[in-house]
């Protein structure tokens, strides 16, 4: 992960945001590890247990720093897409295929 | 930009009379598109209709046995790889190698770039029958759909070249799909055309009416779900840039589709690859 992420509350951290740190169960084992892609799900369960924000790295910030030239491709791709949550999830779904790619 | 709307304009019976200038289909494309939907349709009926074709033949036997299944064994035969594969991914196969082979040999390069507009296709029917088992729809009918849901795109450059002209103009000009062009210039569009020349054709119906709605899949009554993963394979496949297209752009998604599908990161993920790794592998294999 290329950045230290930022602390966000749960409600405003978009489905698909990695985390900047593991979160532990109370007994010390990793739940959740650092990098894992949070879901929907994932955020109502831990709001559920009284987990108010979480440090997350945003997915667009993580694709800003990683790779430019894959961020502005994809862009032109959407560029009429229409902007709606759809198109949203799609575009960082593809970003972070196309990037897991790259790394790989 | 009226007065070029209006000359444009594309009556509908012209372009269903213009059916009979476009390439022929081979008669096993019918055969095999009206299996899918023919409950007593049996291996032995594909493997003798295939078996006819021994071109067919060598092509299935080539993709069977290639890295895209990963079998542990050879196939040599078709009414082998029934059995192994199952009927469904053999007349897949089939489909694609007869329509691409018949098109493909038929189509002058210099009037329409059929090998783009088939790797779009090939992807969108991956994507489509991959789709279908979370959509609740018929995997077989799904990729089908995929293979044939720009048909109608084959026949402005063959049969209305200076509309074709006209509609690559406005979309230079203004940025857009050839879909939001053709609706500007011609009063109709792709998958309308794809309708009525599928219909001609005698294809089974829902997969007509899915290949006329899937840019507007909440319009299709009858298809509804069919229409519906078409439009959003159509929408992914455009948005994975597997074809290399400058202006390559994804159309706005359907909400209702995209909800239904309900895609977990993981399973998108797993479906992209899917869907690039076979894209390649078939062209590979079937040499597109």
């Amino acid at each position: 992960m290329n950045s230290n992420g930022r602390m966000l509350c749960i409600a405003e951290i978009p489905s698909g945001s990695l985390l900047a740190e593991s979160i532990l169960a109370s007994d010390g084992r990793v739940e959740l590890p650092k990098g894992t892609a949070v879901t929907a799900a994932m955020l109502d369960q831990l709001q559920d247990r009284g987990v108010t924000a979480l440090l997350v790295v945003l997915a667009d910030e993580e694709i800003s720093t990683a790779e430019s030239a894959i961020k502005e491709r994809l862009d032109h791709v959407f560029r009429h897409a229409g902007g709606n949550q759809p198109s949203l999830d799609l575009k960082r779904q593809i970003a972070t295929y196309r990037l897991a790619k790259n790394d790989g | 930009m009226m007065d070029e709307a209006n000359a444009f304009r594309l009556d509908p019976d012209a372009v269903a009379h213009s059916i009979v200038k476009l390439p022929s289909l081979p008669v096993i494309v019918l055969d095999l598109l009206h299996s899918i939907e023919d409950e007593n349709a049996s291996a032995e009926m594909l493997s003798a209709k295939v078996a006819s074709d021994p071109a067919l033949v060598a092509r299935l036997l080539r993709v069977a046995n290639s890295s895209f299944y990963g079998l542990q064994r050879k196939v040599s035969s078709v009414s082998d790889a029934i059995f192994v594969l199952g009927l469904g991914s053999v007349r897949n196969m089939a489909l694609s190698a007869t329509l691409y082979e018949s098109m493909n040999s038929q189509i002058d390069p210099a009037c329409f770039n059929f090998k783009k507009h088939w790797r779009h296709s090939m992807a969108t029917a991956l994507c489509a029958e991959a789709l279908a088992v979370k959509m609740k729809c018929a995997r077989d009918s799904a990729f089908a759909a995929g293979l044939l849901h720009d048909i109608g795109q084959l026949i402005l450059p063959i049969c209305f070249p200076k509309h074709q002209e006209a509609v690559l103009k406005y979309c230079v000009q203004f940025d857009c799909s050839a879909y939001v062009a053709e609706r500007a210039l011609l009063d109709t569009d792709h998958a309308a055309i794809g309708r009525v020349l599928t219909e001609k054709w005698n294809f089974p119906p829902t997969l007509s009416e899915a290949v006329g709605w899937h840019h507007e899949p909440e319009n299709a009554a009858g298809a509804a779900p069919l229409a519906g993963v078409l439009h959003l394979a159509d929408c992914i496949v455009h948005g994975l840039d597997l074809v290399d297209n400058p202006s390559e752009q994804v159309p706005r998604i359907n909400a209702n589709c995209w909800n239904q599908a309900n895609l977990s990161w993981a399973d998108s993920q797993a479906l992209f690859s899917k869907v690039e790794s076979g894209l390649e592998a078939l062209c590979r294999e079937l040499a597109i």
